[in-house]
């Protein structure tokens, strides 16, 4: 059968081949030689972007593909500006413009319009999302404070993951995987025509994630299994009404270890086990409204993670959102919204380590936003003003505009620049939770340990973070290439973060059973003390060397300083931030078509040391081979991390797990679609 | 460790940099614009729309990737009508196109283009991601490498228009296609 089509194509390709210049001879083709013809090169979808007053970049089904990412975090690695660091099997530190350690608070991450941020410890738990890679349709990052469009917690950038329309997922799909440890991924969907009603599809995958490595490179230190199935049902739009419901549930237990320190003073481990249980449902209605176009979307949602029998946690959200954009009217095309949140959280901690008070809440979010899109002059400048208001149980009411210019001097070229404000919402954890870390060390002989304990300053009244950013950016897009360049200037205030308890060591403290039977607890506080600012540079490159590679790299470099003052409690602040991100990091992937259907990705990934944990900086080296005999099948084998036997990417921050390496491994995946 | 990774991706880059270019391959938006004038070949506009011998205005709405190959079709034939391309903004100028062709610029307005066209017998078309399914005319697809393209026939006949059978014959999906 492929021998036919080649036999097929061949004259026509040669034929076709003489005068290529010329599209005169294309033209003259008809439907079924059009059909026949192999693209050169595909084009990225970048024309949308030339006309975006913000950083973003788009990651298309073939880029996500060509990366040989197994989850979301690992196709993110090669986007500017996004710090991307493993912390263990599945758990992931994923930052916009810095890194900030197992939960990003600062960034906003939605699947299909559902926020997948939680608002218990404000970040997203990446251990508990494992993706159907292959019905991914594009990921788009957006840097930069996106706060009129997507709401609070969009401070340095969002991330939305975009699903394939079920009407473009018709057929079967199997994908089946194992590392050369031998676990296995396993995903399965089916497609099915609904008539005239549309399409739906529904979907199963379970997966075992390669699990970290201690120091030594001897003994295992996390695991990550478990499962997801769900569904996603589209219209087969008619008179431009649409309309999508989709629903997903998931079942996830992550084991590691946390370091702890005994009385005695030595280091000890403590097994932490995590199960996730999870489900959504959405639905999304779009339809037109005086002349203009309204869409309503809401979706509910809720997760429970629990912590062996010490404890469990419960978020239930309920999301209503409508948005409506008007027909264009002179020079101006305008757009608004407004929406509500309802969160209810609940807590059942049955150890000291962790309390929190009050142990149900829950909190609403209202908000409303509108933007205008003004054309200065038609083709060439265009200014968008917009802002959102926000008020949320949690904090002030919270307005949080944008203004951006954007010049378009040729088609190809155009140049930015924009100043926005956005804050980001205190979470339930922060406002309410007392931790527990554990004994330290004093070197003090009257009193040898101490308890750490984190909670809530005296008196605090919880604000929320706030962000002013400015950013100017330059873009080359090229019919199959682009070229980007961004300065940004990002100045943090209100950053929570701890302080010492200025009263000093509580006494007597927490009783126990043995000698010394008490042991005195040393408070750090919680409150809006921090302050910082970062400068960086984010660069991209994207550039068809000729019809069979395609080079791509991108650079990020950022200066990221807490303030200095002469108050201790506002520097201890700042530091905490600036040690949790490396200066730089870049990659640099040649993307190369061989014949007949076989490809190779060569990958190097470079990353700057990182001062909390003493993270040195490292190097790793990946590559791809793909063979895609047809349509049907397609085969891919990954070695990740090739010169290097085992590295460290990030220390987990919040929960103090053990170092987790990352060693040298490679997987088989074949998926077939029928 | 580092230089050496550098050095292999630099080899391999100027590999296939010196390497004689492979057969040349035409580009993904000559095909499109290829597309463009067979679609304009076998859909055929009401009379009163589109009278025997007036151009057949073929629009393109957004930031054009054709570039010359746009240009290309300019005072072709086409069932005895000469092709007359150009780029238009907004709705009201392409409202008087035959075949409007909406670049992916305009994503977010789709559904907003889509309404402001409707009824005044336009076909659209778009290599907008799910462009036929979301009540568009003819969505052109890349498959596989290949582009192919997606008719939602209702679309196409509630502007008036008449699609061909050859044309629904080498449609990837038909939408809106009652079975016989």
């Amino acid at each position: 059968m492929p021998c036919n089509r080649v036999r097929l194509v061949l004259p026509l390709a040669l034929s076709v081949q003489l005068a290529w210049a010329d599209d005169a001879v294309l033209a003259d083709l008809a439907l079924e030689d059009l059909a026949r013809l192999d693209v050169a090169t595909v084009s990225r979808k970048t024309q949308k972007l030339s006309e975006t007053p913000a950083a973003v970049t788009v990651l298309t089904a073939e880029d996500i593909r060509r990366s040989g990412a197994r989850s979301v975090p690992e196709a993110l690695r090669e986007v500017p500006g996004v710090s991307v660091a493993q912390i263990g099997a599945g758990s992931w530190a994923v930052g916009v413009r810095m890194a900030e350690g197992r939960f990003s608070n600062k960034l906003l991450v939605q699947i299909d319009g559902r926020s997948v941020y939680n608002p218990l410890f404000s970040g997203v738990f990446w251990e508990s999302l494992d993706l159907l890679m292959e019905d991914i349709e594009r990921i788009e990052v957006v840097r930069g404070p996106g706060a009129s469009l997507w709401g609070a917690n969009a401070v340095n950038g969002v991330i939305n993951i975009v699903t394939r329309k079920a009407t473009a997922t018709r057929g079967s799909l199997i994908s089946a995987r194992v590392d050369h440890k031998g676990h296995p991924a396993l995903a399965v969907r089916q497609g099915f025509d609904i008539g005239e009603l549309g399409a739906v599809r529904v979907y199963a995958k379970g997966s075992e994630m390669q699990p970290s490595r201690s120091a030594d490179g001897r003994s295992e230190v996390d695991h990550n299994r478990g499962w997801s199935a769900g569904f996603r049902m589209d219209s087969a739009g008619s008179a431009g009404n649409t309309w999508m419901v989709q629903g997903n549930s998931f079942r996830r237990t992550t084991s590691e270890s946390l370091v702890t320190t005994g009385l005695d003073g030595s280091a000890g481990l403590y097994p932490l086990s995590l199960e996730f249980e999870g489900s959504s449902l959405l639905g999304r209605y779009s339809w037109g409204l005086l002349g203009g176009e309204a869409s309503v979307q809401t979706y509910f949602d809720n997760l429970n993670a629990s912590v062996g029998e010490s404890g469990r946690g419960g978020i239930s959200t309920f999301d209503l959102d409508f948005q409506h954009r008007l027909a264009p009217v002179g020079r101006h095309e305008l757009m608004w919204g407004a929406g509500g949140r309802y969160v209810k959280t609940d807590i059942d901690a049955a150890t000291p380590i962790l309390t929190i008070s009050p142990p149900e809440r829950s909190l609403q979010v209202m908000s409303a936003f509108v933007q205008d899109e003004i054309t200065l002059q038609p083709r060439t400048w265009k200014a968008t003003l917009g802002a959102r208001l926000e008020h949320s149980t949690l904090s002030h009411f919270e307005p949080q505009p944008t203004a951006r210019l954007m010049w378009t001097p040729t088609e190809s070229d155009s140049v930015w620049a924009n100043w926005s404000r956005a804050t980001r919402t205190p979470s339930v954890g922060e406002i309410g939770a007392s931790i527990l870390f554990g004994a330290k060390p004093t070197g003090n002989p009257m009193l040898p340990i101490v308890f750490v304990r984190s909670t809530p300053g005296q008196g605090w009244s919880p604000r929320a973070e706030r962000v002013d950013a400015l950013e100017l950016g330059y873009r080359r897009t090229l019919r199959n290439g682009s070229f980007e360049a961004v300065l940004f200037h990002h100045d943090y205030r209100r950053l929570i973060a701890g302080y010492l308890d200025p009263n000093g060591l509580i006494l007597p403290g927490i009783p126990l059973p043995i000698p010394p039977y008490f042991i005195p607890v040393q408070n750090i506080f919680r409150g809006n003390v921090g302050k910082a600012r970062s400068t960086g540079v984010e660069l991209g490159l994207d550039l068809p060397v000729n019809d069979r590679f395609r080079f791509q790299a991108s650079y990020t470099a950022v200066n990221l300083k807490g303030a200095r003052s002469s108050d201790p409690v506002t520097d201890a602040a700042g530091a905490e931030l600036e040690e949790a991100s490396p200066r730089y990091w870049g990659t640099l992937h040649g993307v190369i078509g061989l014949a007949r259907g076989h490809e190779l990705d060569l990958m190097v990934r470079r990353t700057g040391a990182i001062t909390h944990g003493n993270v040195p900086a490292h190097t790793s080296f990946d590559v791809r081979y793909g063979w895609r005999p047809g349509p049907g099948f397609e085969l891919t084998v990954m070695g990740i991390n090739l010169f290097d036997k085992q590295h460290l990417e990030y220390m987990s921050n919040f929960l103090p797990t053990q170092p987790a390496y990352l060693s040298r491994q490679a997987y088989v995946q074949g998926v077939w679609r029928f | 460790m580092a230089h050496r990774a550098l050095k292999i991706l630099c080899v391999a880059a100027a590999c296939l940099g010196v390497a004689p270019a492979w057969a040349m391959q035409p580009g993904e938006y000559q095909i499109k614009a290829a597309y463009l004038l067979n679609f304009a070949r076998y859909v055929e506009w009401p009379a009163q729309r589109l009278p025997a011998g007036a151009p057949l205005r073929l629009c393109v709405l957004g930031r054009d990737p054709f570039g010359e190959a746009l240009s290309g079709l300019e005072g072709r034939q086409v069932n005895g009508h000469e092709v007359k391309p150009r780029v238009v903004d907004g709705v009201e100028m392409a409202s008087d196109c035959h075949l409007v062709f909406i670049t992916d610029s305009e994503e977010r307005r789709v559904g907003l283009l889509l309404r402001g066209l409707a009824g005044r017998s336009v076909l659209t078309v778009s290599d907008i991601d799910g462009f036929a399914e979301a009540g568009g005319g003819i969505g052109l697809v890349v498959d596989e490498r290949r582009v192919r393209f997606d008719i939602n026939l209702t679309s196409v006949q509630r502007e008036g228009l008449r699609a061909s059978s050859q044309l629904l014959r080498h449609g990837r999906f038909v939408f809106g296609l009652r079975a016989p």
